[in-house]
């Protein structure tokens, strides 16, 4: 791929990230974060399942150590990410430095897209920095937009969140590994919920990695899919 | 949400990527990286269960949960996410508008 078409996948490559930033930062804006705040966590935690999470845990009333918790469990598969695009990335360690921030699972998945190592280079950092800009921006249009919206919960809109993991969580579902830890994951949420608090029972969750052990490396393709940053 | 919450997230996050840019050379066992790229799914998928039904009183059942029928059905259709969340959160007011809690 090249020329036009190389761009024309950027750009597509955005609109679900689009959507998911527009969608967080309404989101949280219902929440009651202030716009600073809003902006801050897309800025500089710029993770959107994590920040999703992080938001529902403290919104489900657990502490700020059990959302942060959970916020890093989801992000533990940047470390897997950046070993994989380690090897693409030329330059110093200022650029690795600040590359490191444009590392999210659409900008991983172009630089690993590409056998041509200069290639990929730049399309890590065309892709990251495009996604970065647009994450940003939609997170302020969304936090923006949410305070002209009159009633949030007579719009529905307390139900865009679990929609939003609904569509984050399809794309594992093609894989059986992944597909087994998520429904064990969801089972375990659902028998822990009635008794112990929200982020308890997303914490326990966790358990249900074991259920896909016996399922690993059967699927052949082992990169993670990812919807958004 | 507070400052020092959105810091602590922000460092960790990165240290997290960091961590994977600079470390490519350590020998990793498999069984390691097999559970990280397996991981985010038990947690967005408990994250489903306990968005749609929890509330501060504890679990119910109530128009979330046409709602994120609806964004099943749409994704299902291959809809893209901002069709979900409309969709979802159009069905959530409609089951509201007509009586559900």
């Amino acid at each position: 791929m090249s020329g036009p078409t190389r761009y024309r996948d950027l750009g597509a490559l955005a609109v679900g990230p689009a959507a998911f930033g527009f969608t967080f930062g309404v989101v949280a804006d219902t929440a009651g974060l202030p716009l600073t705040m809003v902006v801050a966590m897309s800025t500089f935690v710029y993770a959107g399942a994590s920040q999703f999470a992080a938001l529902g845990v403290l919104a489900s009333g657990g502490s700020a150590a059990a959302a942060v918790a959970t916020a890093m469990l989801i992000n533990a598969r940047f470390v897997p990410l950046g070993l994989a695009v380690a090897p693409k990335l030329q330059g110093g360690r200022l650029q690795k430095a600040v590359g490191a921030q444009l590392l999210v699972d659409p900008s991983a998945a172009l630089a690993m897209g590409s056998s041509d190592s200069q290639q990929a280079h730049r399309d890590f950092w065309r892709g990251g920095l495009l996604l970065y800009g647009v994450w940003v921006a939609t997170t302020l249009a969304g936090a923006l937009a949410a305070d002209v919206l009159v009633d949030p919960y007579a719009l529905g809109l307390d139900a865009a969140l679990p929609a939003c993991f609904l569509a984050m969580v399809l794309p594992w579902m093609r894989r059986r590994a992944p597909r087994r830890a998520a429904l064990a994951g969801a089972a375990i949420a659902i028998a822990v919920l009635p008794v112990g608090p929200a982020s308890v029972s997303i914490g326990a969750a966790t358990l249900g990695c074991l259920a896909a052990v016996g399922a690993m490396g059967r699927d052949g393709d082992p990169s993670a899919p990812g919807e958004g940053p | 949400m507070t400052w020092l919450t959105i810091a602590t997230l922000a460092v960790c996050t990165y240290a997290l990527r960091l961590a994977g840019l600079v470390a490519n050379r350590l020998p990793l066992p498999v069984a390691l990286r097999e559970l990280l790229d397996v991981l985010p799914a038990p947690l967005l998928a408990a994250l489903v269960v306990v968005q749609a039904v929890d509330t501060p009183q504890g679990p119910t059942l109530d128009a979330r949960l046409v709602g994120l029928l609806a964004a099943g059905l749409v994704l299902w259709r291959g809809g893209s996410l901002a069709v979900v969340v409309v969709v979802a959160a159009g069905a959530t007011a409609i089951a509201r508008a007509l009586g559900m809690p």
